[in-house]
C-alpha cells in the first residue's frame, strides 16, 4: 500500500465503506471486517487528489448516522408499552457500535476534524462555541452518532420514556416487580449519550429525567408520609421512615447515576421529616423523660443531617439533666453530705455520659449540653445570699478520702475516687474558695498527720495542677515539701540526740543498741517536729499567744531550736503551739486513756497533776495564756468532760475541778482544740479573706487588661475581665464593677464617658 | 483503788508533735536596700522563703540576697556594706 | 498580707498584689513615699510631681532655724532611674542659690551623691543631709568659687547675700500668687528690681543706724 494520494472516484469506493458501517453499528458480524482495506479506503479518500474526499466522506456517515437512528426510533416508538425494553435494546447495540466505529474514523478524525476545529478555534477564539449546537461544526465521528441518537431519538421520545421510567419506579416503591436492568439502562443512556460534551454533560440528564423524578418523589414521600402519621404514632413513624430511608438509598443505587443519590435522599428526607417536624418536637421531651432510648437514637439518627435539627433536643436533654440533678441534690440529707453529694452528682454524669455514649453516639452538642447541666447543678444556689456549697463539699470529700480512716480503700481504689473528683471540680465557679478549703483541710493532715498516703495525697495535687496549673498548686507542693524536710530534719535531730547523749556521762548507763534507741528513751518523750514556711501555708503569722511552755518540754524544744540554728545559718523558729498537739496519758480514770489534744489544753491539765481543784486565775498564771484564749480552751476541756466546771461563766475566781469519772469507749482518741463556736467564726472568716482576695485578684486583672488597651468601653471590659478570671472563679458583674469603682478612687482608671474607661499611668 | 490513783501523776505527757515557723535571724525586721520585710520577698521575687534567702555580712547588717547583690555588682571600685560602708563580706 | 491600708498611696496597694509588675525603684520609691508621709520630718517634703511618672520627684526644704538660712523655703528636683536604690537620684535646686556646694545651675557638689551614695539611702535621708549641708559647707569640694570664697574671705557678705536671695524669692512668691498675668510680667520685674533696691537700702540704713 503506498501513501501516495491517488485519485478516487468517490462513489467508486463509497459502497464497501457503507457496508462495513452498518455492519459495525449493528454490531452484525457479516463479514469480518477487515482493518487493512478499511483503513486503506479511509486513508485513500482523505488524501485523494485533486481533492480530498474527506467532507464527502463525513457528509455520507453523517447522513447513514441519521438514517439509521431513525429507523430505529420508529421501532422504539411503535413499541408502546414495551418501549423501554425495546429502546435498551437497541441502545446497548447502538452505544458500543458507535465507539466501535469512532476508532475506525480514527484517521479522518485526527487529519481532518481536529484540524478544522483548530481553525476554527483561531479564527474565532473568543467565542466559546458549544461545537455540538452548531450544525457546521465538524466533531469526531463518534461524538456524531452520539448527537443523532440525542437528536433523533431521544429529544421527541423522551416524555414518553420518562413517563414509563417514572411509572417503572412507583411500582419499585410499591414492592412490585420491575426489571432493573432495563430501568437502570435507559437512564443512564441520558448520562451516557451527552459524556463527551464538554460542557454540562449532565443536562440532558438532569433537566429530562431528574428533574421530574425528584419531583415524583416529593409528591409520592408527601403523600407517604402523611398516609403514615395518620395510622402511626410518632415512635412508630420514625422507625418506619428510617426504613424507608434506607430503601430509598437502596433504590437509588439500582437505578440511578450517583449525582442523584443525595438530591433523591434529600427530597425523601424534607416531605418524611423536615415538615413534620413539630410532632418531633413535641414527643422530644417526652421521650428523654420515659428514657426510650431506641426512639431517641431513631429521632437523632434522623434529626441530624438538617442543620440545627437536633438543637430541640440538645435543649430538651440538658433542661432534664438539670432538673433531675438538682431535685435530688437539694434532696440529699444527712451526715455524709459530702459523699452523697459527689457520688450523686457521679452517678447523673455517668448515667447521661453512657446515654450519649450509646444513643447520640458522643455527639459533641450532646457532650457540652451534659457539661452545662453539670455546671449548673453543681454551682446551683440554694441559699441567693451565699455562695454555692460545692466547692466545700468537694473539698471534704476529697478530704474524706485522704484522710486515715477505719475503713481501709486500696490505693487504687482511692485514686479512681479522687480523679472522678476532678470531673467535679472541672464544673465549679468558684474554684478559688475550692482551692482554700482543701489547702486548710491538706494542712491540718499533714500537721495531725492524718494522710492515708503521700502518694495519694501527691497524686491529687498533680492532677489539680493538671487542671489548673501551677499557680493554683503552687502552695501545695511546697507544703509536701515542708513535711519531707521536717522528716529529714526528725531523724538528723534524732542522731544529734545520740552523739550528745553518748557524751554524756549520765545516761551511758541506759544505752541501748542504736536501732531502738528512740527519742523517748533519749529525752523522755515522743517527740517530733514540723518546720513550715510560713507563707505556702494558711497560717496566720500573727498569733502572738503568751504562752508558759511545760516544763518537760522546755529542754527538748531548746535542744531542737539550737540544733536548727546550726542545721540552717541565719534562721530562727517561731512555735505555733496553737497549733502543735501532745499526746497524754490519762491515768486517774478507771483506765488509762491516751488522748491526743492541743498543747494548750495539755498544759491546762498537767496544772492538775498538783492539785484536784484550780481557779482560772491560777490556771492563767501557770499557763500564761491570755483569758480569752484561756477561756477557749477551757470551754473545750469542759465540753469533753475532762474538767468540770461552769462553762458559761469563767471568771478568774472560777474554780475548775478534773473530772475523775470521765469515761469513754475509745481508749485512744483524739479531741478537737477547737470549740463549735469558733468554727463558725472561723468558716466566716475564712470567706471573708477568700472574698478579699477576689478583690484584689480582680484589680490586678482590670489594670492589666486596661495598660494593655489603654481605653475600652465599660461591656468590653466586664468580657474580658470575666474570661480572663473563669479559670479561677465566676466573677459576679456587681464584684467587677465595685472594683472598677474602687480603681477609680485610687486614680488607676478615668472613666472618659458614659460608658468608656481609660487607662492612667 | 481511786484513792490511790489521786496520788499518782494523773497526766503523764507521752508524745509531742511541734509545729514551728522559721523566720530569718535579722537585727530589724526589713531589708535596707528594698525596704521590704524579711519575712516578705525581695521586691523582684514572688514568694518568700527558700527561693529568696537573707543574707548577713560580717559587719552583722543583713539584707535579701538579690538585693546586696544587685548593689555590689553596681559597684565599680570599693564592695561596701549599704549600712555601714564597711568591705561586705558575706557570712556563709 | 496586712491589712494597714489606711493611709497608702495609691501603689502601695498594688505592691503587697505580687500579681501586678512594678520593678524595683518604683516598689522602692513608693515606699520612701510612705514613710515620709508616716514618719514626717521636720524641715523636708517632697513627692512625685505627678501620678504618671514616679521618677521624677519635687521637694522643699526649709532653712533651719537659727541659721542665715532660716525661714528660707527652697525648692528641689529629683530624678530617679530605674536602677534606684543602687543608684543615686540627679538632685537639683530651683530656687536660686548662693552656696559653695551648689552649682550656679542648681545641681549639687555632695560626696552622699556620688562616690558615697549607699543602697540603704532614701529620699528622707538624701533631703535632710542636703538641709544639713547648708549650714555646714565643704569648702574643700567648691561648685561655687565665687560663693566659696566669699564664704572664706568675708563670711559677713557671703550672709548678707544669702539672706538678699532668701528675701528676693519671698517676693517672687508673694507676687505670683497675686497675679498671674504674664502680659504684667515685664511690669512686674521692674516694679520688683525698684522694690528690692529700695529695701536694700531700707535694710542697710537699718545696719547702719544700728
Amino acid at each position: 500500500m503506498s501513501l501516495r494520494p491517488k485519485v478516487i472516484d468517490f462513489n467508486d469506493r463509497w459502497p464497501t465503506v457503507l457496508d462495513t458501517i452498518r455492519c459495525v453499528i449493528s454490531l452484525s458480524r457479516y463479514g469480518a471486517i477487515n482493518k487493512q482495506t478499511w483503513h486503506t479506503h479511509i486513508y485513500d479518500l482523505c488524501v485523494s487528489t485533486p481533492e480530498s474526499h474527506a467532507e464527502r466522506l463525513y457528509e455520507e456517515t453523517k447522513r447513514f448516522l441519521e438514517d439509521h437512528t431513525t429507523s430505529m426510533k420508529k421501532d422504539i416508538s411503535d413499541a408502546d408499552q414495551d418501549m423501554l425494553t425495546v429502546y435498551v435494546k437497541y441502545w446497548t447495540e447502538y452505544s458500543s457500535g458507535a465507539q466501535y466505529l469512532n476508532l475506525l474514523y480514527g484517521y479522518l478524525n485526527t487529519q481532518f476534524v481536529k484540524k478544522r476545529q483548530a481553525n476554527e478555534h483561531e479564527n474565532y477564539p473568543s467565542i466559546e462555541c458549544n461545537l455540538e449546537s452548531n450544525d457546521q461544526q465538524l466533531i469526531e465521528i463518534g461524538e456524531m452518532a452520539f448527537d443523532c441518537w440525542t437528536k433523533i431519538i431521544i429529544e421527541p421520545l423522551k416524555d414518553r420514556l420518562v413517563n414509563l421510567l417514572l411509572e417503572q419506579i412507583h411500582r419499585d416503591r410499591i414492592n412490585e416487580s420491575v426489571n432493573q436492568a432495563t430501568i437502570k439502562g435507559v437512564i443512564m443512556s441520558f448520562v451516557d449519550v451527552c459524556q463527551h460534551r464538554k460542557k454540562f454533560p449532565l443536562e440532558l440528564y438532569e433537566k429530562s429525567f431528574e428533574a421530574q423524578l425528584l419531583q415524583a418523589t416529593g409528591e409520592y414521600y408527601k403523600q407517604e408520609g402523611n398516609r403514615l402519621l395518620s395510622v402511626l404514632n410518632c415512635v412508630q413513624y420514625m422507625k418506619k421512615v428510617l426504613l424507608l430511608l434506607d430503601d430509598e438509598e437502596f433504590r437509588s443505587r439500582k437505578f440511578l447515576n450517583p449525582t442523584s443519590y443525595t438530591k433523591v435522599y434529600n427530597e425523601c428526607h424534607l416531605y418524611l421529616i423536615i415538615v413534620n417536624m413539630e410532632i418531633f418536637k413535641n414527643e422530644c421531651n417526652k421521650l428523654i423523660v420515659e428514657e426510650d432510648m431506641e426512639a431517641l437514637q431513631n429521632m437523632y439518627k434522623l434529626l441530624k443531617p438538617i442543620q440545627t435539627g437536633i438543637q430541640y433536643m440538645v435543649e430538651r436533654l440538658q433542661d432534664n439533666i438539670t432538673h433531675i440533678g438538682n431535685e435530688k441534690v437539694q434532696s440529699l440529707k444527712g451526715e455524709n453530705l459530702p459523699t452523697l453529694f459527689v457520688e450523686t452528682l457521679l452517678e447523673l454524669h455517668n448515667k447521661y455520659g453512657n446515654v450519649i455514649r450509646d444513643v447520640f453516639s458522643n455527639d459533641q452538642e450532646f457532650v457540652s449540653s451534659l457539661d452545662k447541666a453539670c455546671a449548673n447543678i453543681v454551682n446551683m444556689k440554694y441559699d441567693p445570699k451565699q455562695a454555692s456549697k460545692a466547692p466545700e463539699l468537694l473539698a471534704r470529700y476529697c478530704d474524706n478520702l485522704l484522710r486515715k480512716s477505719s475503713k481501709s480503700a486500696t490505693e487504687q481504689e482511692i485514686e479512681d475516687k479522687l480523679l472522678a473528683s476532678i470531673t467535679i471540680f472541672q464544673y465549679l465557679d468558684d474554684k478559688d474558695y475550692f482551692q482554700r478549703f482543701y489547702q486548710k483541710m491538706l494542712a491540718r493532715r499533714l500537721i495531725n498527720n492524718q494522710s492515708t498516703s503521700i502518694d495519694a495525697e501527691e497524686f491529687m495535687v498533680t492532677k489539680l495542677k493538671q487542671t489548673c496549673g501551677y499557680e493554683f498548686t503552687g502552695k501545695l507542693a511546697r507544703m509536701f515539701q515542708d513535711i519531707k524536710v521536717s522528716d529529714d530534719l526528725n531523724s538528723k535531730f534524732l542522731e544529734r540526740l545520740k552523739v550528745i547523749m553518748s557524751a554524756d556521762h549520765h545516761h551511758q548507763q541506759h544505752q541501748q543498741s542504736s536501732t531502738t534507741t528512740t527519742m523517748a528513751t533519749l529525752i523522755g518523750i515522743d517527740f517530733s517536729i514540723y518546720v513550715l514556711q510560713a507563707n505556702s501555708w494558711p497560717i496566720s503569722q500573727t498569733s502572738t499567744n503568751t504562752f508558759s511552755i511545760p516544763q518537760q518540754l522546755e529542754k527538748p524544744l531548746h535542744m531542737f531550736e539550737e540544733f536548727y540554728g546550726n542545721q540552717y545559718n541565719g534562721r530562727k523558729l517561731c512555735w505555733m503551739h496553737n497549733l502543735s498537739t501532745a499526746e497524754v496519758r490519762m491515768c486517774h480514770l478507771d483506765r488509762p486513756y491516751f488522748v491526743t489534744m492541743g498543747t494548750y489544753q495539755m498544759a491546762i491539765l498537767l496544772c492538775f497533776n498538783e492539785s484536784q481543784r484550780l481557779t482560772v486565775g491560777e490556771l492563767e498564771e501557770a499557763t500564761k495564756l491570755n483569758t480569752k484564749e484561756l477561756e477557749k480552751q477551757i470551754q473545750s476541756l469542759i465540753e469533753g468532760k475532762f474538767l468540770l466546771g461552769n462553762a458559761n461563766e469563767l471568771k478568774s475566781d472560777s474554780v475548775l475541778e478534773i473530772n475523775f469519772d470521765y469515761k469513754s469507749k475509745r481508749t485512744k482518741f483524739k479531741i478537737s482544740f477547737i470549740g463549735q463556736k469558733d468554727k463558725i467564726q472561723e468558716a466566716e472568716a475564712a470567706q471573708q479573706a477568700a472574698d478579699e482576695d477576689r478583690k484584689f485578684y480582680l484589680q490586678a486583672v482590670i489594670v492589666r487588661i486596661m495598660k494593655a488597651r489603654k481605653m475600652l468601653k465599660h461591656n468590653s471590659l466586664i468580657e474580658e475581665v470575666i474570661t480572663q478570671s473563669k479559670q479561677r472563679f465566676m466573677p459576679s458583674i456587681q464584684l467587677i464593677k465595685k472594683c472598677i469603682e474602687i480603681l477609680i478612687d485610687k486614680q488607676y482608671l478615668k472613666r472618659t464617658s458614659t460608658d468608656e474607661y481609660s487607662y492612667v499611668a | 483503788m481511786i484513792n490511790s490513783c489521786k496520788n499518782k501523776m494523773r497526766i503523764r505527757f507521752k508524745e509531742f508533735n511541734g509545729v514551728a515557723i522559721w523566720k530569718w535571724i535579722a537585727n530589724d525586721d526589713s531589708c535596707g536596700i528594698c525596704r521590704m520585710p524579711f519575712d516578705a520577698s525581695c521586691s523582684e521575687c514572688r514568694y518568700p522563703g527558700n527561693d529568696c534567702p537573707v543574707l548577713h555580712g560580717e559587719c552583722s547588717h543583713c539584707y535579701h540576697e538579690h538585693c546586696i547583690k544587685k548593689w555590689i555588682n553596681s559597684q565599680q571600685t570599693n564592695k561596701l556594706c549599704p549600712m555601714c560602708r564597711q568591705e561586705w563580706k558575706s557570712v556563709p | 498580707m496586712n491589712s494597714n491600708f489606711s493611709e497608702q498611696p495609691r501603689a502601695t496597694v498594688l505592691s503587697s498584689n505580687p500579681q501586678t509588675t512594678l520593678g524595683q525603684a518604683q516598689r522602692r520609691l513608693m515606699r520612701d513615699l510612705r514613710d515620709l508621709n508616716l514618719n514626717k520630718v521636720e524641715g523636708i517634703c517632697a513627692s512625685p510631681v505627678d501620678a504618671h511618672n514616679i521618677y521624677l520627684w519635687n521637694a522643699i526644704i526649709t532653712g533651719p532655724p537659727d541659721s542665715i538660712f532660716e525661714d528660707g523655703t527652697f525648692q528641689l528636683t529629683m530624678k530617679f532611674n530605674e536602677n534606684y536604690p543602687n543608684q543615686p537620684p540627679e538632685i537639683r535646686f530651683v530656687t536660686k542659690m548662693l552656696h559653695p556646694n551648689i552649682y550656679t545651675d542648681g545641681s549639687l557638689c555632695l560626696d552622699i551623691l556620688q562616690n558615697r551614695w549607699s543602697a540603704s539611702l532614701d529620699v528622707s535621708s538624701v533631703l535632710i543631709s542636703i538641709r544639713s549641708l547648708l549650714i555646714d559647707p565643704n569648702p574643700n569640694s567648691p561648685a561655687n568659687s565665687a560663693a566659696a570664697i566669699l564664704y572664706r574671705d568675708n563670711r559677713r557678705e557671703y550672709e548678707r547675700q544669702v539672706r538678699e536671695l532668701i528675701e528676693e524669692s519671698w517676693r517672687e512668691d508673694l507676687d505670683t500668687d497675686n497675679d498671674d498675668n504674664s502680659d504684667d510680667e515685664e511690669m512686674k520685674n521692674k516694679t520688683r528690681a525698684t522694690t528690692t533696691t529700695t529695701t536694700t537700702n531700707t535694710t542697710r540704713e537699718q545696719e547702719n543706724a544700728e
